[in-house]
């Protein structure tokens, strides 16, 4: 089997190497760079140690390979989770009231408050006051919708 | 992966704002309703689905201005530009001003629309501006409105 014979530069590059890593400052490509300097053929009686460790450490490290796959299923699951939240906080908090009235600039959230100051607004609509009167007292969503379009009912 | 996550968020809120479009959007009148809505002498008021459950009406908003002929000039060039679209029902014009105006907008999704517009000058001027979404027929709705009494 024909293989590169160690150099001296690998000598001196495989013990800073040896050097670094008891150190624990060897970074991935340094410890890859190490492993396979370790396997040549030459050193097979030499640094056993590190030889096993190293080896060791490779057998145990799972390799993570990450994909594009792998990406969109994060993002995928993600965007759930959003979605899911955003849902749950629509059914689980109290819907606000969508029904208003600006009287004057001054904002009203109380229906029969919204209703009683529409009427008052076309009490002086022509054809609109006597039927307006009579309903003052008891208004439903129906008659204060009739009540505001009689304006233009009375129109011939 | 914060990038990720990021570009999620950005395209979830897009969406929640699109969806949280107000319901006169791309409607001229609602430039009324935005710039008197809040002010003196003026009554604006929204009724929507839960007040109007049972009723035919998915959405009732009016507004009401006093004495204030900005308003209904504005009023009547906001109405003067969604009519280019719409079927006028009806209109009443008094010295070569319309006072009444209603107006069959083309349906959007599955409502259908209406305007109805009046402006009362005696004893004091008075517009009166409606705007309506509904599931029914819009004709159903104008017959409800044009009903005697």
């Amino acid at each position: 089997m024909m293989y590169i014979s160690f150099t001296k530069v690998n000598q001196e590059e495989l013990l800073r190497l040896i050097d670094s890593y008891y150190g624990g400052v060897t970074s991935v490509k340094d410890e890859k760079r190490l492993y396979k300097l370790l396997m040549h053929p030459s050193l097979k009686e030499s640094y056993h140690a590190e030889r096993a460790m190293l080896s060791y450490f490779k057998a145990e490290r799972p390799s993570v390979k990450v994909t594009a796959l792998t990406v969109l299923r994060r993002v995928a699951v993600v965007a759930l989770l959003v979605v899911s939240g955003m849902f749950v906080v629509q059914y689980t908090t109290p819907k606000l009231q969508a029904s208003y009235a600006y009287v004057n600039g001054v904002r009203v959230t109380d229906l029969a408050t919204i209703r009683s100051e529409a009427i008052s607004s076309l009490n002086d609509m022509p054809g609109v006051s006597t039927h307006i009167n009579m309903s003052l007292t008891d208004v439903s969503s129906g008659q204060l919708i009739e009540e505001q379009l009689s304006v233009f009912s009375t129109i011939e | 992966m914060n990038r990720y996550i990021k570009i999620v968020l950005i395209i979830v809120f897009s969406g929640v704002s699109l969806a949280g479009a107000e319901a006169q959007s791309g409607l001229a009148i609602k430039k009324v309703f935005d710039t008197y809505g809040k002010s003196k002498d003026a009554v604006m008021v929204e009724l929507s689905m839960d007040v109007l459950q049972g009723y035919d009406f998915a959405l009732f908003k009016s507004i009401t201005v006093i004495n204030n002929d900005a308003a209904a000039e504005l009023a009547r060039e906001c109405i003067a530009i969604d009519e280019k679209d719409a079927k006028k029902v009806k209109q009443v014009v008094a010295n070569g001003v319309p006072t009444s105006v209603y107006l069959q907008l083309p349906p959007r999704g599955k409502y259908h629309r209406l305007i109805l517009y009046n402006h009362n000058r005696h004893p004091e001027s008075k517009i009166t501006l409606v705007y309506i979404e509904t599931e029914s027929d819009s004709e159903d709705i104008l017959k409800l409105i044009l009903k005697k009494k």
